[in-house]
């Protein structure tokens, strides 16, 4: 004995939240963004460790983006490890966990934002600073040659990765701000 | 090969969500009820023998979970939220009837007895009756015994909720 298909088609429209399948795409999709980015990262990495291993380049700026070398990426590769265990957490893919893991992703995506905007004033700072000292110090000619195209290269990755910070800072404290009300409605509901 | 299964679990999300719908009533506890039953999923999809019977599996583990909270739930006090669920039915789409009628079918649904309730809410969701029987693990011939009962008491709740 079949049931009718109007009381087979009224139980069929009844579908899970929006809520709670749009947010299992975007924690997932955060965590393949996470992991693109650090293979980015870990190869930046290898190419500064080859360049100063390898000792090809300009001499000047060797030393000029030592710091850089030697405080960025050390910092960067922290806060990434910091960040990946909430990439790691990602196991469990249940849906009422998924807005506290959204929301452990968001945080850790303006930490991030945070570090990157800070990165690009200091890269930026540091770039004019020595760009300044080697107009004062009047270095050679050769000299200045071969290192100008570093420091343009440098303030206009600085620009790029502030604009970039800016803009992710907007977003992620939007959606953060959205899934905090979500998570305080899902807590009163289960007070009340 | 777990991440490829959880690939077609989650294409059975609503089948799921529905199945929850029709063991509780309370919307924070429904979302809880399904952390739980996709928890179980999860953990048991490597003992999946075949894949090809992956809705029946799936559903079976529901449906003992879904039982289990009833139990659960009726040593509890009970704690039926209707109002904010019709609320919440009555926001998400203007067309009020379709959807109190949902409802009304959702409340007698979850009106019926624990094996009653998994057969029609199977049947619903158009399992023949010997899939009904594969995901209870029961005859196909008890399957419409129940299905049989089960129809007409839902009959008369749906007459009586009219």
């Amino acid at each position: 004995m079949e049931l009718d298909n109007h009381l087979q088609d009224l139980w069929q429209s009844e579908m899970p939240p929006p809520h709670l399948t749009s947010l299992m795409h975007r924690a997932r999709r955060h965590r393949q963004t996470w992991i693109a980015k650090r293979v980015v990262e870990a190869l930046a990495t290898l190419f500064v460790a080859h360049h100063y291993v390898m000792h090809t380049g300009s001499e000047l700026g060797h030393w000029l983006f030592l710091p850089v070398a030697l405080i960025f990426f050390p910092a960067w590769w922290i806060l990434s490890y910091r960040n990946g265990s909430i990439a790691r957490g990602l196991g469990g893919l249940a849906p009422a966990q998924y807005i506290q893991v959204r929301i452990e992703q968001l945080q850790s995506g303006l930490r991030e934002a945070r570090f990157s905007m800070w990165g690009a004033v200091i890269l930026m700072a540091y770039a004019a600073a020595s760009w300044w000292v080697m107009r004062v110090g009047g270095l050679a000619a050769t000299a200045q040659t071969s290192v100008q195209p570093l420091f343009v290269i440098s303030a206009i990755c600085a620009i790029l990765i502030l604009g970039i910070a800016f803009w992710q800072r907007r977003r992620y404290r939007r959606e953060l701000d959205i899934c905090a009300r979500m998570s305080h409605a899902a807590q009163d509901e289960n007070d009340t | 090969m777990r991440t490829a299964l959880w690939r077609q679990v989650e294409t059975l999300l609503p089948h799921l969500w529905r199945v929850v719908r029709g063991y509780e009533a309370n919307l924070a506890l429904q979302e809880d009820l399904l952390q739980e039953i996709l928890l179980e999923i999860w953990e048991s999809l490597p003992q999946l023998r075949d894949p090809e019977r992956l809705r029946a599996y799936v559903l079976r583990i529901a449906h003992n979970l879904g039982a289990t909270h009833v139990m659960r739930a009726t040593r509890r006090r009970p704690e039926l939220s209707l109002d904010d669920e019709r609320a919440r039915i009555q926001v998400q789409d203007g067309s009020h009837d379709s959807h109190s009628e949902a409802l009304h079918l959702l409340e007698a649904v979850r009106a019926l007895p624990v094996p009653l309730r998994q057969v029609v809410s199977l049947q619903l969701e158009g399992l023949s009756y010997q899939e009904i029987a594969d995901v209870l693990g029961i005859d196909a011939n008890n399957v419409g015994v129940r299905a049989h009962r089960a129809r007409k008491r839902l009959q008369e709740l749906l007459n009586g909720a009219r």
